[in-house]
């Protein structure tokens, strides 16, 4: 056998055709074409096609991703050929959310030791200000925890969760906020992944973040991340404060804000290592 | 600048007279040709397993590409 190198020496609207001519027999190792999709009438594939002399497709052989009208590409086809797709990142549905905020102010009194309170979210209203996208993953709160009504945001179902919390209102001097999580809080069930705070006071100092959010001593930020299994399930998410002795805040307009990334399955439950 | 792309294609597959091989443009959601696509430098590299000349391959607008003996 002997290899025979073929060229079409004109540009030619596709479909373009080699027909074996008669009495002749071969085997195609490898062809190429350059395609100018500049006139294209939309979105198209190039695509090398092998038909019987009946007509019949006996082999269509695709790139794997189509290109945009007015594209070009150089193509080439050859025996296992072709560059694996990029597989799409796995999603596990939308991201479920709730939010809750809290206009009035709230006194947290520290007495003689150092303090952790949850912070409250109704203490004069009989719900805060909430929204949810799904109310089969949050609920409003005071539902099942009654004897902390308004604290934090109910989650009825298994997931990683990040919680975003704020209080505005200027804080003294060592004074924390912090995302907590009852099931955490309670000692059992619940990991915490990361928690965390942006916090005591920052005096004298305005930090710019990406150029439309300032932290400063008036508006203190604390974040978490929250892996909660079915035995920590229903569990509440909210904010707390840590005071040292002697100080009072009134935390000011303060929100909660929580997020469901994923299934448990996203992150080993006892960290990333 | 054109993209570079490859795809893979049938491996030992005899073609004889009349089979047809097809540089195409389809719609990738019918499978329909897509009009205003031209080709250009469409290329063949093929194993000649009848007898007779390479001549004997040029079909339609496919010559042969010269070679150091043209």
């Amino acid at each position: 056998m002997a290899d025979v190198a073929l060229v079409a020496g004109a540009s030619e609207a596709t479909p373009l055709d080699y027909v074996v001519p008669g009495a002749q027999e071969i085997i195609p190792k490898a062809a190429t074409a350059s395609y100018d999709g500049s006139g294209a009438a939309g979105s198209f594939v190039p695509t090398l096609i092998i038909r019987a002399p009946n007509g019949a497709i006996l082999a269509a052989c695709p790139v794997a991703d189509p290109l945009a009208a007015g594209a070009s590409a150089d193509v080439s086809w050859f025996p296992r050929g072709g560059v694996a797709k990029t597989t799409p990142p796995v999603t596990t549905g939308p991201l479920y959310f709730a939010g809750m905020n809290s206009t009035g102010g709230v006194i947290v009194s520290a007495g003689d030791y150092i303090t952790i309170q949850q912070i409250p979210f109704n203490p004069d209203e009989v719900y805060p200000n909430y929204a949810s996208n799904d109310g089969s993953t949050f609920d409003t709160p005071g539902t099942y925890y009654s004897r902390n009504p308004g604290l934090g945001i109910n989650i009825l179902q298994p997931g990683v969760y990040l919680v975003l919390g704020s209080a505005s209102e200027a804080a003294g001097p060592g004074v924390q906020l912090r995302t907590s999580c009852s099931s955490v809080s309670g000692g059992n069930n619940g990991d915490p992944l990361l928690t965390g705070y942006d916090g005591g006071l920052m005096p004298g100092t305005a930090i710019a973040g990406d150029g439309s959010t300032w932290f400063d001593t008036s508006n203190l930020q604390a974040k978490g991340l929250y892996y909660l299994d079915e035995s920590a399930l229903p569990s509440w998410v909210g904010l707390t404060t840590v005071l040292p002795i002697g100080l009072n805040w009134d935390v000011g307009d303060h929100a909660v804000f929580v997020v469901r990334l994923g299934d448990i399955g996203i992150f080993p439950p006892n960290g990333f290592d | 600048m054109a993209q570079k792309l490859t795809a893979s294609m049938p491996i030992d597959m005899d073609l004889e007279f009349n089979y047809t091989l097809e540089f195409a443009a389809l719609d990738p959601a019918t499978g329909d040709p897509v009009d205003g696509v031209v080709v250009s430098d469409a290329y063949l590299l093929v194993d000649q397993v009848s007898d007779g000349s390479a001549d004997d391959l040029v079909s339609g607008p496919f010559m042969l590409v010269p070679g150091p003996a043209a």
